[in-house]
């Protein structure tokens, strides 16, 4: 009765607390909100009372009409001192909300075993998130880990469906082994009369199961202990946010807020030693007056870029690229694009990248017999890299036919994917994307966690060719009215290596059903100049006799017409995968067709193209030289792109006296875009043309006087009497 | 005075010897030219190349004398040339040739003419063969006169005898020696007429280069000393034979030891010993000779019988007993095969084996010389109307000659020079008879007698038949007698510009110009048909580089079959640098200079042994050859297969002299007769004997031939035999190459099963087949005693 009586007292307690809320909220109206300080002031309606006294006057009326609420009513009594929490622990638990469980304990029966074996097992678990746990179980080797894995397996299921804890994060926080109820020893009979006891263990293994730190956040946490460590200034500090930035890194933040991309389509024409890619931007401009624009590529992008174009749409004119110094362990590089004019907010342009990429595709699988297939493999990037914010961005890979064996499916894309998927493909075309409201992505942390290789491997039906190395010379020479070229290349085919042995027979029967394997080259066409003569084709061993040439006559300079004869070249054998060609090909062509004079200067000017377009093969290394006249001074020279280095030097050859004077040029990695001129220019005097006919003219009339003298000179020395 | 034509009358001597110099130096020059001309039609039809076998390790070494120098050439050796045993190149070449490129080489560059090597290398035999013509031209003069010479210089510059070894590209070392050797000649003739010390150390140096430049000069080794050995027999012993001969000999004798391939051989072969002799029987007669001179006839008989027969019969024990001590070296193989032609046949077939070792047939000689073959007697004969000492040079040099050319083919190389020496000899006498403008006078019976003393030559009157003045032999001698010395030109000179002694008329000779006519043109039409046979020769016969093979497209247009060295370029361009080829010898220089790969056996045919065991592997079935191969490193096996276009060379036809050579190292594990079918035939089809068939060579050459005939019958075109319907396999081996049309077939050779199996039952494994269980091995047991 007592404990009733208690129980109710403690029930009536409460309305004393809901009124002292009451009583203590107050309403803010009308210091920070005038509207509705006016709406309270002048609007109709039921008007709030606000004050104590107020509120009091009101209670009382209520209570002399009768129209009081409940608890207006009862009579409030206040405990003079509160009870102690000893009885109100009693009751708790019930009481108390349900917390929810952390942990879960959970062990095996006892079971044969002895507890030091069993405590091997248990030290090795301990503290190792739960599927790592059952993964070395897995593996253990010994008896008691497929028992315990099984029970760690059940533990976790039973912690995920019994104390709803996350399945995910568990770990095993405690293990430990106990021994099992004592079983009768055994005599064990040993040697000599004398006997031992045999025990029977039993043990069992408890873990208790808790959500932790998974694998992935340990190595987080290590990272980042890691990193504090991290004094030097040497390494960039990823933990930290950069204070003080130099200019080209604020170059970097203050260009994010001049532009952003309203799209960036990028496609990619694969080829075999090539890839086309032209990128185009739609750029908005933020805010008016910037003129550059900043292109973000990925470091593997831009090393095997050898040929980087970028234009406005629709124009042909290349706008200025200038490439940024960037440090060398960085995961892209900058490239500043000096737009026409400067672009006022608001307004769009359309970039256009074009970029032939070499070396960028590798035969999959490596050897292929003379009957198989060729297929090879490309790997970009999933993400064009901008500084700015991007608002939609798509990936076209397209192959020259559709025969596409696989592709990668990017991960962790979710974020930018609004419908459809984030990869597909449709013919001989692979799209990624697009992808959506993609933030400037040159940052570290975009980098690190979205951006990702993608793998296109798809059927080739072309050879992959290279070419190791060029070696050009032009040899320029006004007496003969002639320019000599002369090409020494070493031709490797890049595709996939010969499988076994080369079969002529299957050769032979290929051509005779037209079913040439893919990878193999029988013959090459070459586009030489019109009008060239006395062409030669020879290797180390002598002339190789079975190209056939097709002449188109010399066309004047600025006229229209054929531009060019037609080399149809067969190497000695034909190039199968991973084989080598070494050959010379050398022709005269007219110098009127390549070089011309200006006379007020007095200068001759010869354009020299840089090499003979082979489609679809590169050029490793080539080296460029041109022989001017001897005599020739005052050389000038521009080149349509930069060389990686040049050299003067001199080539004595036929009836010179003092050499001619010569220009060397190193390139690099050179592709059908780059089969342009280098233009050179030069003075040459009357005397110099005339040196080499006074050279010889002195050397015959050297030659005629000693004769004369040698004739007239008697060195008997004794003479003989003549015979009468 | 009477002439059969006009004659310019007053013409001054000094006029007409400044024309006939001009002329002679625009007839040579001309010579020079078409010598030069005729030797280019390989290069015409088609590149510059370097022909056959031989000249591609010439070319090679040349190569690497020009780029390293010469001191590094002496040096050379070649590890890639019969390996594992590799060749001391300096020390086993005759280096005249590639020394003589490369100082042209070097002097060009030096000069700013940055030449080629090859180009030189291919053009040095025209080059030389134009001094061949001039050397020539010099050697005749000195038998005859000018004009003799200037046909001689012709004959040579065109005869196809010795343009099928000196066509452009043919850069062997004949290329230069036979220049070396007429040019030698001369200069004995010359030091033997004057007596000259200075045109014996000439003719020394010049053999010296011989030496340097060719195995052949042997012959000018025993050639002078016969000459000399013979003039003495003739009583012919004179000072300026004294003086000639040793500075020749001793002279030359030392400059040839310089060339280390020579060495002491001179002093120690019996091939040199002819040489030792005459110089010793020379200073025994130049020594009694003084001595007769200063004691009476009486005392020097006595001296004569005992000194002079005890210093011979000294000479001759002492030869022997070194001979029999081994100090002298016995006759070589090579040389006995030189006496009796079936020598190298039985002993020694390697050289056998080698085509241009074969005795010559008959035609060849009128392949290679035509008209000349008849002309050259008739030249000799002429020579034996003088008889002066360098007439009986010549006579012993084609007797030699003619010999040596009819037991090898390749001899035919020194008899073309004396050839066209005799025949322009005799040539020329006949032109100079018929072109004589002077008329006889018959009606003057008395004057014989003043004709034969006007001959300046003491000897020829005298061997002039008087009694048979009639016959035209006799006419033609009458007539040219008192020309000799000058010829046809000074007879002209003598002509127009009448002296009283030499205007005696003659009562014989030729009357009106109808019948000089008559045989002039005869001459004339010979010659012009000699130009158009060698022309004819040398284009379709002696132009092909053998390396490049030429057909005919179906258009006439010339179709270009170039399997050597696309095979060849394939095996330096993919293969490793050091994979070693094994081929039969013929193609080891080739690839050596092609492929540049280290080859088991090549031309150098110096290890019979080495090349036996090429022959033996090839010969034998492929688990017999497959150890053989791994034990060389072999990698890649070279075989010439000319089964399908035709190609006659071929290995399979040059299989039997394989299995011979082998057999001769190997006769338990090679017999020959095991190749022919039960009725002796030699045969590559369906009849073949199991043996012939199981040869590596055999299945390398037929390896998937018969699937290029799409299950049709299979035919070999060379052996014009069906191949048999079930080609052969190949286990140990497999295929690695074959040129366009099959010619060149290249197999790699496996390497060890890496699971130890043999590679028989590991491709039957492969290929599905169930190993046949044969009864298990008996369980070893313990004897019971």
């Amino acid at each position: 009765m007592q404990l009733y009586q208690r129980q109710l007292s403690r029930v009536l307690q409460r309305p004393s607390l809901s009124a002292g809320f009451l009583t203590s909220s107050r309403r803010n109206v009308g210091f920070l909100k005038p509207l509705d300080w006016v709406k309270e002031r002048l609007g109709p309606g039921v008007k709030e009372l606000q004050s104590e006294e107020e509120i009091q006057a009101a209670k009382e009326k209520a209570k002399q009409e009768g129209t009081g609420g409940l608890f207006e009513e009862v009579e409030i009594v206040t405990p003079t001192s509160p009870k102690p929490s000893k009885e109100l622990k009693l009751f708790g638990k019930r009481e108390t909300p349900k917390t929810k469980p952390d942990s879960h304990k959970y062990s095996t029966a006892n079971f044969k075993i002895s507890h030091r074996k069993l405590n091997m097992l248990g030290r090795q678990i301990s503290g190792k998130p739960i599927d790592y746990a059952i993964l070395q179980m897995q593996f253990s080797e010994k008896r008691a880990s497929k028992r315990i894995m099984n029970m760690l397996a059940t533990a976790r299921d039973h912690a995920a469906r019994y104390k709803r804890l996350e399945e995910s994060k568990l770990v095993v926080a405690e293990a430990w082994v106990t021994k099992g109820p004592r079983t009768p020893t055994r005599i064990e009979p040993r040697g000599r009369g004398h006997y031992g006891t045999r025990t029977h263990p039993a043990s069992k293994l408890t873990v208790v199961l808790k959500e932790g730190k998974t694998l992935e956040q340990q190595k987080a946490d290590a990272r980042k202990r890691k990193l504090k460590k991290i004094v030097s200034a040497a390494l960039v500090r990823e933990d930290r946010p950069i204070r003080n930035p130099s200019p080209t890194w604020a170059s970097v933040f203050a260009a994010s807020q001049s532009f952003e991309n309203e799209a960036i389509v990028r496609s990619v024409e694969l080829g075999g030693s090539i890839v086309h890619v032209t990128t185009t931007y739609a750029v908005k401009a933020l805010d008016g007056g910037s003129k550059t624009y900043t292109i973000a590529l990925g470091r593997d992008e831009r090393e095997h870029s050898s040929w980087l174009e970028a234009k406005v749409k629709g124009s042909i004119t290349p706008l200025p690229l200038k490439e940024r110094s960037s440090q060398p362990n960085n995961k892209y590089t900058l490239l500043d694009v000096t737009l026409p004019k400067a672009l006022p907010a608001g307004q769009t342009i359309n970039l256009v990248l074009e970029a032939i990429q070499s070396h960028v595709t590798h035969p999959w699988p490596e050897t292929s017999g003379q009957n198989e297939d060729q297929a090879l493999k490309y790997t970009t990037n999933l993400f064009v890299l901008s500084p700015y914010a991007t608002t939609v961005q798509r990936t076209k890979i397209k192959a020259r036919n559709p025969q596409i064996i696989s592709y990668t499916t990017p991960e962790r894309v979710s974020n930018f994917v609004t419908e459809g998927e984030a990869a597909s493909k449709s013919g001989a075309t692979v799209t990624y994307g697009p992808f959506n409201d993609i933030p400037p992505s040159t940052s570290t942390t975009f980098l690190g966690k979205y951006q990702q290789p993608v793998t296109i491997h798809y059927g080739h039906d072309q050879p992959v060719l290279e070419i190791l190395s060029l070696n050009r010379m032009v040899e320029i020479s006004h007496w003969g009215a002639n320019v000599n070229t002369q090409d020494d290349m070493v031709l490797h085919n890049a595709g996939p290596k010969l499988k076994g042995h080369f079969s002529r027979l299957e050769h032979q029967t290929q051509a005779f059903y037209k079913r040439q394997a893919p990878h193999v080259l029988p013959a090459l066409t070459l586009h030489l100049p019109a009008g060239v003569r006395n062409t030669y084709y020879y290797d180390l061993v002598g002339n190789v006799s079975t190209s056939r040439l097709r002449v188109a006559p010399s066309v004047p300079k600025n006229k229209q017409g054929t531009s060019f004869s037609v080399l149809e070249l067969k190497p000695r054998y034909p190039i199968l995968g991973g084989w080598n060609y070494t050959f010379t090909l050398g022709w005269d062509s007219p110098l009127n067709d390549m070089a011309s004079y200006d006379k007020s200067t007095g200068r001759y000017i010869v354009e020299v193209p840089i090499m003979t377009p082979i489609l679809g093969a590169v050029v490793n290394t080539e080296e460029l030289k041109i022989v001017l006249p001897e005599g020739a001074t005052d050389l000038e020279f521009s080149t349509p792109f930069a060389p990686v280095s040049t050299s003067l030097g001199v080539h004595t050859t036929y009836l010179d006296t003092i050499g001619r004077p010569t220009i060397t040029f190193n390139y690099k990695d050179l592709t059908v875009k780059h089969a342009d001129n280098v233009y050179v220019s030069y003075k040459l005097s009357t005397m110099a043309h005339l040196q080499k006919p006074m050279a010889v003219a002195t050397a015959f009339f050297a030659l005629f006087t000693l004769g004369l003298i040698a004739r007239r000179v008697d060195l008997t020395l004794h003479q003989k009497p003549k015979k009468k | 005075m009477n002439t059969a034509y006009p004659v310019p009358i007053d013409v001054p001597k000094s006029t007409i010897r400044n024309t006939a110099s001009l002329l002679r130096i625009v007839a040579l020059s001309l010579i020079s030219g078409a010598a030069i001309a005729s030797r280019l039609f390989a290069v015409i039809n088609f590149e510059s190349i370097i022909h056959e076998f031989d000249p591609w390790f010439n070319y090679r070494a040349t190569r690497i004398l020009a780029a390293k120098g010469f001191y590094e050439f002496w040096n050379w050796f070649d590890p890639t040339a019969w390996y594992p045993l590799g060749r001391v190149v300096g020390g086993t070449v005759y280096p005249g040739l590639m020394a003589t490129s490369g100082v042209i080489y070097n002097v060009l560059h030096a000069l700013n003419m940055p030449v080629d090597i090859r180009n030189i290398c291919v053009l040095l035999a025209p080059g030389f063969s134009a001094f061949t013509a001039w050397a020539t031209y010099m050697f005749t003069k000195e038998m005859k006169d000018e004009s003799a010479g200037l046909l001689a210089a012709a004959l040579i510059g065109i005869a196809p005898g010795y343009i099928s070894r000196s066509v452009a590209g043919s850069y062997d070392n004949e290329a230069i020696a036979i220049f070396l050797l007429m040019f030698t000649f001369y200069c004995w003739i010359k030091a033997l007429k004057q007596g000259s010390a200075l045109f014996g150390t000439i003719a020394a140096v010049f053999y010296f280069y011989m030496v340097a430049a060719w195995g052949g000069y042997v012959f000018i080794t025993n050639m002078i000393p016969l000459h000399a050995l013979v003039l003495m027999l003739m009583n012919r012993f004179s000072n300026r034979l004294y003086v000639a001969y040793c500075s020749w000999y001793a002279i030359g004798t030392l400059a040839s030891m310089q060339v280390p391939f020579v060495g002491f051989q001179p002093v120690s072969t019996s091939e040199h010993m002819g040489a030792l002799g005459v110089f010793g029987l020379l200073q025994i007669i130049a020594f009694i000779r003084l001595v007769r001179s200063h004691v009476s006839a009486k005392q020097f008989d006595q001296l004569l019988s005992g000194v002079g027969v005890l210093i011979g019969i000294l000479g001759a024990l002492a030869f022997a007993f070194l001979t029999y001590k081994g100090k002298i070296a016995p006759w070589t193989g090579r040389f006995y095969s030189l006496w009796d032609t079936a020598y190298a046949k039985k002993h020694i077939p390697i050289i056998a084996s080698v085509s241009e070792h074969q005795p010559t047939a008959w035609p060849s000689f009128f392949m290679d010389l035509q008209f000349l073959i008849f002309a050259f007697p008739a030249g000799v004969i002429l020579c034996f109307k003088e008889l002066r000492d360098e007439h009986l040079f010549v006579i012993i040099y084609a007797i030699m000659a003619s010999y040596f050319a009819g037991v090898m083919v390749r001899l035919m190389l020194t008899l073309t020079p004396v050839v066209c020496v005799a025949s322009a000899v005799a040539l020329s006498s006949l032109l100079d008879t018929y072109i004589d403008p002077t008329e006889p006078r018959p009606e003057v019976e008395d004057r014989t007698d003043a004709v034969s003393e006007a001959g300046s030559v003491a000897t020829n009157g005298s061997s002039t038949p008087h009694p048979n003045g009639q016959s035209k032999k006799a006419k033609k001698a009458a007539a040219a007698a008192p020309q000799t010395p000058k010829g046809a030109l000074g007879d002209f000179i003598a002509a127009t510009t009448p002296t009283p002694k030499g205007t005696a008329p003659r009562q014989k000779g030729i009357f009106g110009i109808d019948a000089r006519l008559v045989v002039i043109i005869n001459v004339l039409s010979m010659l012009f048909f000699f130009v158009f046979h060698c022309t004819w020769v040398t284009s379709n016969a002696y132009s092909s580089p053998s390396v490049v093979l030429a057909s005919q497209n179906p258009d006439g247009s010339q179709h270009i079959i170039d399997d050597f060295r696309e095979a060849y370029y394939w095996l330096r361009m993919n293969t490793p640098k050091d994979a070693v080829v094994m081929s039969w010898w013929d193609y080891g220089y080739q690839i050596a200079g092609m492929a540049d790969r280290p080859t088991l056996v090549d031309n150098n045919t110096w290890n019979n042994t080495h090349i036996a065991t090429v022959g033996r592997a090839m010969a034998s079935s492929e688990e017999n050859a497959y150890p053989i191969l791994r034990k060389h490193d072999v990698d890649y096996v070279l075989v010439i297969f000319g089964g399908l276009i035709g190609y006659s060379g071929d290995d399979i036809n040059k299989f039997l002299w394989m299995v011979r050579i082998a057999q001769g190292v190997w006769p338990d594990e090679i017999q020959e007769s095991n190749y022919f079918t039960p009725q002796g035939e030699y045969r590559i089809d369906d009849r073949a004997s199991p043996i012939m068939k199981n040869s590596l060579m055999y299945k390398m050459s037929y390896y998937r031939f018969n699937e290029l005939f799409g299950g049709g019958q299979g035919q070999d075109r060379v052996r014009q035999q069906p191949v048999p319907k079930v080609g052969p396999t190949l286990d140990y081996i497999e295929e690695a190459f074959t040129s366009e049309n099959w010619i060149v077939r290249i197999f790699q050779v496996k390497k060890e099963d890496p699971l130890g199996r043999d590679h028989k039952s590991a491709n039957a494994f492969a290929q599905g087949k169930k190993r046949k269980h044969s009864k298990p091995a008996p369980r070893r047991r313990a004897l019971v005693a």
